[in-house]
């Protein structure tokens, strides 16, 4: 959140500064009420004639929007029980694989922002 | 000479000689050099069949020149100038050698114009490539680059057995398509063939190798891994395979069911290494459709996938090499301190969803273009919702989860200027191609007759692409979103991991119990027996006392008797 407490100006890049405004919740609210409108307007284009395609479907109004908003909804709330199926704790294969084990430093450059 | 002579030759001269040069600045310059040295004979190549060698009775063509395999080896060459860019602070002598000779040898085997120069390359990706898991020195590395190793080698031997059956079938070893009148007209040896190039492009039961292995790369050796080895084997597929109707299907395949994995993985790179395999999908399809805009398609999906997917690998990489981990459930908020790798980040999130104006969208549209003129309704209609798959997790979960989405507290330094370097020409190169896609079409194995850019297309991909947001931006409000956390997922790589290690320590388990049980019954036999028969014969036993000669001249008697009876039976019979 902008102005939380551990939000240092001396801490951030100065463009990463320029940037916390679209943490603040009303800009959150702002910004999907805005992404809502565009889609809105979006299909509305479709009602022009200004689309067409190689199937019938392709030329019902807002096809596409449609297609997009189901596939992903579909995809996000599915894979909450995939999740449940498939997932396993980290050291599920033991030592053979990298996910428990930390990257080794020497291949890393660990700096903080504000160090030299 | 020079402009025929394999580029594949200057990798392998450089990656000798690498060693031999001061430590230091003066090795990533000549690892910088090489591929604009390759890319500049490639360019200059006259097309037709170069560097044609006799070995053993076999003529070797090492250099086929001609548009499908100068575009591969064009984006090769700049592929490997970037990844080398981005490594130039590593000063580990294996890594740079290593990715010398995997960047050359993929570079050579796209060149082959005969059946056993693939194959030497072909492996020789596979060995030189290891050593950048292998670099990141600890044990998970190790084992799962054993593992990368054998699939790939493995990949070799059931290629070159393919290569022999199809020799002894057809008398040729020259590299060309091998589609013949159809499947059904196909002998073993191009089955074995599309297997072990199936191997390489990750098929879908194939494909595990890849999610497994790149994740456990180093920063930069990821970078040069995501390039090479699945392009070359799209390559491949294009040469030998193109109209083969099942890879369409095969294609649709891969492109849906690594979305829902890379939906759940915590890990970024995985989620990235997801998602290469579900843009190889596409590509897939692209070589099944076979018409000369589907491979188009194909060629110029490669050619900007490979310079979207190394700059998301970049950008993930830069906050790994900064912070130590790539895991969603770890990072968040990083916006803060490294603007510029999460604008480079969006600039290939972009790319990789297709929006207009960047690369992805004037390569993607050819090959869904391609499907549709050919009437595959269905197929069509997988690209679509993959497209949507695509956003979700290469467009909108990278970015959010790295550098927005809650404040992990984390303030990394912004990466360093080459890495920033290398990004900024990757993501330049992504959107200069998304605006001019001429320029890339000009490159394309068949003359291009197509608009990226109408008003219906244009619509129809933002809608799906907004649409999409929107439903991102409702979910997340609303709390649908899944959380990342930290664990696993399993995959087909399960069966071999956990199942079958399962079945032979089951098998070998039941197979030493009866058998155990087998020699305790035997020795049981016998003791019963030696006991039965000391019994009867042992001392104090009933056939082993004293008798008297009264029994015996008895016993004599009803014996005789007896075979007099049977005597007298046999005259009578």
């Amino acid at each position: 959140m902008a102005g939380k407490k551990n939000d240092k100006p001396e801490e951030l890049h100065p463009i990463g500064a320029k940037l916390l405004w679209i943490e603040k919740p009303q800009n959150i609210t702002r910004m999907i009420i805005g992404l809502g409108i565009f889609c809105a307007l979006l299909f509305l284009a479709d009602f022009t004639g200004m689309r067409y395609g190689h199937f019938s479907a392709e030329g019902i109004p807002g096809f596409y929007g449609v297609m997009g908003f189901l596939a992903f909804s579909f995809i996000i709330i599915s894979t909450k029980y995939l999740r449940m199926i498939i997932g396993r704790r980290e050291d599920y294969y033991g030592k053979s694989v990298v996910d428990p084990e930390d990257y080794p430093d020497a291949g890393l450059e660990k700096r903080e922002h504000g160090d030299v | 000479m020079f402009d025929s002579l394999p580029p594949a030759f200057v990798f392998i001269v450089a990656a000798i000689l690498l060693p031999y040069l001061p430590r230091g600045g003066i090795r990533a310059v000549l690892t910088l050099i090489v591929p604009v040295i390759s890319g500049i004979m490639i360019w200059n190549a006259p097309a037709g069949s170069h560097f044609v060698i006799s070995l053993a009775g076999m003529d070797l063509t090492l250099m086929r020149v001609d548009k499908l395999s100068t575009i591969f080896g064009l984006i090769f060459s700049i592929a490997a100038f970037l990844a080398s860019l981005y490594a130039w602070h590593v000063r580990d002598t294996v890594q740079q050698i290593a990715t010398l000779l995997y960047a050359g040898t993929a570079i050579g085997a796209v060149f082959a114009g005969d059946f056993i120069t693939l194959f030497i390359y072909w492996e020789g990706t596979a060995l030189s490539s290891v050593f950048l898991i292998w670099a990141r020195r600890t044990e998970g590395a190790y084992q799962t680059g054993m593992r990368y190793l054998i699939i790939q080698i493995g990949s070799g031997v059931v290629l070159i057995a393919g290569i022999a059956l199809h020799y002894q079938a057809s008398g040729s070893l020259a590299f060309l398509a091998l589609t013949g009148a159809g499947p059904q007209s196909w002998d073993l040896g191009v089955w074995l063939i599309l297997f072990a190039f199936g191997i390489k492009c990750a098929f879908p039961l194939m494909h595990n190798w890849l999610q497994d292995a790149y994740p456990a790369a180093t920063v930069t050796g990821t970078v040069a891994l995501s390039a090479f080895t699945t392009k070359m084997a799209v390559y491949c597929l294009a040469r030998a395979f193109p109209g083969t109707e099942f890879l369409i299907y095969v294609g649709a395949v891969m492109t849906l069911f690594p979305i829902f994995f890379a939906e759940i993985e915590n890990d970024l790179r995985r989620v990235l290494a997801y998602s290469l395999n579900n843009q190889l999908g596409f590509m897939v399809v692209g070589v099944g459709v076979g018409t000369e805009m589907a491979l188009n398609g194909t060629a110029a999906h490669a050619f900007a996938h490979i310079l979207y997917k190394a700059l998301l690998f970049m950008s993930v990489g830069a906050v790994l090499f900064r912070t130590g981990t790539s895991k969603a459930s770890e990072l968040g908020g990083l916006y803060r301190t490294m603007p510029w790798t999460m604008m480079f980040c969006v600039v290939g999130a972009a790319s990789i969803s297709a929006f207009p104006l960047f690369s992805g969208f004037i390569a993607k549209s050819l090959i869904l273009d391609a499907a549709a003129e050919e009437h595959y309704p269905i197929v069509w209609a997988v690209l679509v919702f993959a497209s949507a798959g695509v956003l979700s997790h290469s467009g909108i979960k990278i970015p959010y989860f790295a550098f927005f989405a809650h404040d992990s507290g984390k303030r990394p330094k912004e990466a360093p200027p080459h890495m920033l370097l290398a990004m900024g020409l990757t993501a330049f190169a992504c959107i200069f191609i998304g605006v001019f896609p001429s320029t890339l079409y000009a490159l394309l194995p068949y003359e291009v007759n197509y608009q990226p850019y109408t008003v219906s297309h244009v619509l129809a991909q933002m809608q799906l692409l907004v649409f999409a947001l929107f439903a991102f931006a409702l979910l997340m409000r609303f709390g649908f979103f899944p959380d990342e956390k930290r664990g696993i997922n399993v995959d087909t790589d399960w069966t071999y991991r956990k199942f079958l290690p399962a079945i032979v320590v089951f098998s070998a388990t039941a197979i030493s119990v009866v058998w155990s049980e087998i020699v305790r019954g035997t020795h049981l036999l016998l003791a019963a027996i030696g006991s039965g028969l000391t019994r009867i014969y042992g001392f104090g036993g009933q056939a082993g006392g004293m008798q008297r000669t009264g029994t015996m001249v008895l016993w004599l008697a009803i014996l005789l008797g007896a075979t007099l009876f049977v005597t007298l039976l046999d005259i009578s019979g």
